[in-house]
C-alpha cells in the first residue's frame, strides 16, 4: 500500500488550491447564500480547467482519472469555501451512475454537456424514510420495450431546479428496483416546487421534486446488468465518499483559519496560540483531521480498485469524516469568540455546512447500523 | 425534582409555561429578520416577567436568582432567543442591584420594569481579558468624559440604560477600569454595528459608540477603579442564567426529538425501537439531569449568600457544552429533518452555541475553575 499521492495528484491537488483560491471570494460566497444562487460562472471555469468530470473516461470529455483524483478536488474546494465547493461537488453526482452503469450512447448524450458546464446530473433518491414514498415507486410500463413508470415519489434534490435532467433512484431497502431512470425535467408528471431552507447547502439549492406517472422510455434506464453492481449502491459509496472529502476540506479549512487567528489573536498581553488550553485544542484537532485524510484517501482508493471492503469503509469514512468537520468547526468557533459567530465570517456556515451534509441522505445512525452488519455478518 | 419549590414558583412556571408556548409561534420570523421583537418584550412585560429580580419595594418581583432561573429554563424550552431576551435584560440590571446607591436605585429601578437595561464590557481588544478595555471616562468638573468603542453588547441597540465599563485610568490594566450607568439619551453615545449573528438572532449584540459622550458625576456605579469587582460580580451571578437557558435548550431539544420521533422510521423500524437510538435519548437524558443539579446548586448558592466562582463557572461549563451536544444528537436522530427549518432543532443548535462564548469562553470558565481548585 503507498501512503504517498504521485506528482500528478500533487498537481491535481495544488490547482485545485488555486482555482478556489481565485475563485471563490468571500464576499461571492455571503451572496450566493443571502440570495440562494448557484455561481455558474465558477462552475462553467470549473469545467473548462477539467475539475468537474476528472474521473470520466477522456471520449466523454473527462480525463481518465478515478475518484481518488476527484476528492482530492473536492477536498480543495471545500477547504476554501464549504458552499461553493459543496455544491460544485453535487453538481455531477449523476454521472457517476452513468459512468459506472450507463451504456455507449447514455454516457455520450449525458456525460459531455456537463463537462462542458452546459448542465448539472443531479441524483434524486425516493427516500425509503418518507411516508409517502413506502408504496410502490417503480414499475414496467406495459410493455417492456417501452421502458418504465415511476408511479409516484417524492425527493429533496440539490440543484434539481437547474440540471436538464435528473438521474432517479428508488431507495427503499430491498426494493428490487435496482435499475436507474434518466429523467428530463420537462416530462409530464416532474414537478419541481420551491427551495426547502435547511440550515446550510444553501448554495446547493435544494428543492423537492415530485413524480407523478413518469413514463421513462427504454434508452433513459440505467440497466443494473447482470450480476453486476447495482446503480444504488454505486450511488450511496460515491455519495458516501464525496460527502466525507467535503468533511474534510470543511474541517481543514476550518482548522485553517483558527491556526490563522491564534497566532494574530492577542490577550493578556500575549498572542492566544501561547495558551496551553489552545494548543490542545489544536493537537486534538490536527489529530483528527490527519486520521480523517487517511480514511478519506483509502476509501476513495477502495471505490477505484472496487474493493470488498468499499461498502464497510465507505460507511466507515462517511461516519468519521462528518463528525471531524463538526467538531472541528464548532471548535474552530470557540477559538474565534465572537467573531466566529458572525455571518460576515466563514466559520459559523462552515459549522452550518458540516452539520447538514452530515445529516442530509444517509444519517450517522444509519452508517452505524451498516457497518455493524458487515462486522457481524462477515 | 430534588428540590421542593413553593407554591408561588410552580403557579409561576405554570404561568411561564402558557406564556412561553404562547411567544414561541414568532420564534422563525424573529430568527429570519433578526429585528428585536417587541410584541415579545411587552408580553414578557405584562405577565409580569421582566421585572421579576427586580425587588418588590419598586414593583417588582422580588425573585432570587433560583427562582430566575427556573423561568428562564422554562422558556428556552420553547424560544431560547426570548430567554435570552431576559437574561440580556437581567444582565444589565445585576450590577445595579450590586452597586447602585440609594438615589440610583430610586432614579433607575422604577426604569427597569418596562426598559431594557443592557452591560457592556468587551472591546475588540479586550474579549477574554478586561485588562485591554481602551474605552476612556477621563474626568471634568462634574462629569466623566467618554470616548471608545465597545463590541457585542446583547440588545444594546434597543437598551435604555447601559452599564459600561471604562477606564478612568488607561495606564493601567483591570485596576483602571470603572462603571458607569448610560442612558440612551446621553449626547455623544451612539449606535454603531448590530451583529448578524447565527443564533440569537432575534437579540442580536451590537456594537456602542461614545464620542466626547459626557455622563454626569453621579452616574458612576460604586467607586473610581472598582469596575473589574463588579464586572466579575456580577458575572459570578449571571452565569448561571445562561446555563439556565441552555438546560431548557437541551431539554427542548430532547422533548421535541421524542415526540417527532414517534412517528418516524430508522432503516425499517420505528425510530424509537432502535436501541442505538434509545441509549442515545438516554446519554442526552443523564447529561441534561447533571447539568440543571448543578445550574440550581449555582443559583441556590447564590441565593444563600454563598455566591461561588467555581460553582458558576461549572454550571456555565458543563450546561452550556451539554446544550451543543445534546442539540447536535437531536440533530442526528431527526436526520434531514433536524436540519431543515421545518424543525426548530437546527435553531437550537445555532443558538445554544453563542453560550458557549459570551459572558465569558468556556475557556474562561475553566480558568476560573481551575485556578480555584490550585489555589
Amino acid at each position: 500500500m503507498q501512503f504517498e499521492l504521485t506528482d500528478t495528484q500533487w498537481d491535481i491537488k495544488k490547482a485545485a488550491k488555486e482555482f478556489a483560491e481565485k475563485e471563490f471570494e468571500l464576499d461571492l460566497a455571503l451572496e450566493l447564500e443571502k440570495e440562494g444562487r448557484f455561481p455558474k460562472s465558477v462552475f462553467e471555469k470549473a469545467c473548462q480547467l477539467g475539475f468537474i468530470g476528472i474521473d470520466y473516461p477522456e471520449q466523454y470529455g473527462g480525463q481518465s482519472f478515478g475518484l481518488f483524483e476527484n476528492i482530492l478536488v473536492i477536498e480543495e474546494f471545500t477547504r476554501k469555501d464549504s458552499g461553493i465547493g459543496i455544491a460544485l461537488s453535487l453538481a455531477d453526482i449523476g454521472s457517476s451512475i452513468i459512468v459506472k452503469h450507463g451504456d455507449e450512447s447514455q454516457k455520450k448524450k449525458f456525460l459531455v454537456p456537463v463537462t462542458q458546464g452546459k448542465d448539472l446530473s443531479p441524483v434524486a433518491l425516493i427516500d425509503p424514510l418518507q411516508k409517502e414514498n413506502q408504496e410502490f415507486v417503480f414499475g414496467k410500463s406495459g410493455n417492456d420495450s417501452e421502458g418504465y413508470v415511476i408511479h409516484k415519489g417524492k425527493s429533496w434534490v440539490p440543484h434539481g431546479s437547474l440540471a436538464s435532467i435528473i438521474v432517479v433512484l428508488d431507495g427503499r431497502f430491498d426494493s428490487g428496483n435496482s435499475n436507474a431512470l434518466i429523467v428530463e425535467r420537462d416530462w409530464e408528471g416532474v414537478n419541481i416546487s420551491g427551495l426547502k431552507r435547511l440550515m446550510g447547502m444553501r448554495i446547493s439549492l435544494i428543492c423537492e421534486v415530485d413524480f407523478d406517472h413518469v413514463k421513462v422510455p427504454k434508452d433513459f434506464v440505467i440497466e443494473r446488468g447482470s450480476g453486476g453492481k447495482d446503480p444504488l449502491t454505486t450511488y450511496h459509496q460515491v455519495h458516501r465518499i464525496k460527502t466525507s472529502a467535503q468533511a474534510l476540506g470543511i474541517a481543514q479549512g476550518a482548522f485553517d483559519q483558527a491556526v490563522k487567528h491564534v497566532k494574530e489573536r492577542e490577550q493578556f498581553g500575549r498572542k492566544i496560540s501561547q495558551f496551553q488550553g489552545i494548543q490542545f485544542m489544536l493537537a486534538e484537532l490536527y489529530t483528527l483531521i490527519e486520521a480523517t485524510r487517511s480514511l478519506v484517501y483509502r476509501a476513495a482508493y477502495d471505490y477505484d480498485v472496487q474493493s470488498s471492503e468499499l461498502e464497510k469503509i465507505s460507511c466507515v469514512t462517511k461516519l468519521f469524516a462528518t463528525e471531524a468537520a463538526v467538531r472541528t468547526t464548532i471548535d474552530s468557533i470557540q477559538i474565534h469568540g465572537g467573531v466566529g459567530l458572525m455571518k460576515d465570517y466563514s466559520i459559523e456556515r462552515m459549522f452550518r455546512d458540516a452539520k447538514t451534509i452530515q445529516n442530509f441522505e444517509e444519517t450517522n445512525l444509519s452508517q452505524k447500523v451498516l457497518i455493524a452488519k458487515k462486522i457481524i455478518s462477515s | 425534582m430534588f428540590i421542593s419549590l413553593s407554591e408561588n414558583q410552580k403557579k409561576l412556571i405554570e404561568k411561564t409555561r402558557e406564556v412561553a408556548m404562547k411567544v414561541s409561534s414568532r420564534n422563525r420570523e424573529v430568527d429570519e429578520t433578526s429585528e428585536f421583537p417587541w410584541d415579545i418584550f411587552h408580553v414578557f412585560e405584562e405577565n409580569a416577567i421582566l421585572d421579576l429580580p427586580i425587588p418588590e419595594d419598586f414593583g417588582g418581583g422580588g425573585a432570587n436568582s433560583l427562582t430566575c432561573c427556573l423561568v428562564l429554563e422554562e422558556i428556552a424550552q420553547c424560544s431560547p432567543a426570548f430567554a435570552h431576551m431576559l437574561a440580556g435584560h437581567w444582565l444589565g440590571y445585576t450590577p445595579l442591584e450590586l452597586f447602585c446607591n440609594s438615589s440610583q436605585r430610586k432614579k433607575y429601578f422604577p426604569r427597569l420594569r418596562s426598559e431594557m437595561a443592557a452591560f457592556s464590557l468587551t472591546e475588540p481588544a479586550a474579549g477574554s481579558d478586561a485588562g485591554g478595555v481602551m474605552t476612556e471616562a477621563k474626568k471634568e468638573g462634574n462629569h466623566y468624559i467618554l470616548n471608545g468603542t465597545k463590541i457585542y453588547c446583547t440588545q444594546g441597540h434597543v437598551a435604555s440604560m447601559i452599564t459600561v465599563f471604562a477606564k478612568t485610568n488607561l495606564h493601567t490594566g483591570v485596576k483602571g477600569l470603572s462603571a458607569f450607568i448610560i442612558e440612551k439619551e446621553f449626547q455623544g453615545f451612539s449606535i454603531g454595528k448590530i451583529e448578524n449573528q447565527m443564533g440569537m438572532r432575534g437579540t442580536p449584540a451590537a456594537e456602542i459608540l461614545f464620542q466626547e459622550c459626557p455622563v454626569p458625576e453621579e452616574n458612576l456605579l460604586g467607586k473610581e477603579g472598582a469596575g473589574f469587582n463588579i464586572a466579575m460580580q456580577t458575572l459570578d451571578r449571571t452565569r448561571p442564567k445562561d446555563a439556565a437557558i441552555s438546560v431548557g435548550i437541551s431539554q427542548g431539544a430532547l422533548d421535541y426529538t421524542i415526540h417527532h420521533a414517534k412517528h418516524g422510521f430508522f432503516m425499517k423500524e420505528p425510530v424509537l425501537r432502535a436501541q442505538g437510538v434509545q441509549f442515545l435519548l438516554a446519554d442526552m437524558a443523564i447529561s441534561i439531569e447533571a447539568a440543571r443539579l448543578l445550574v440550581y446548586e449555582a443559583a441556590i448558592l447564590i441565593d444563600e449568600g454563598r455566591v461561588s466562582a467555581k460553582h458558576s463557572a461549572m454550571a456555565k461549563c458543563l450546561a452550556t457544552d451539554t446544550a451543543v451536544r445534546v442539540a447536535d444528537q437531536a440533530v442526528n436522530i431527526l436526520g434531514r429533518e433536524g436540519v431543515s427549518e421545518e424543525h426548530p432543532i437546527e435553531m437550537f443548535m445555532r443558538d445554544a452555541k453563542l453560550l458557549q462564548i459570551l459572558e465569558g469562553t468556556n475557556q474562561i470558565q475553566r480558568l476560573i475553575i481551575s485556578r480555584s481548585l490550585l489555589g
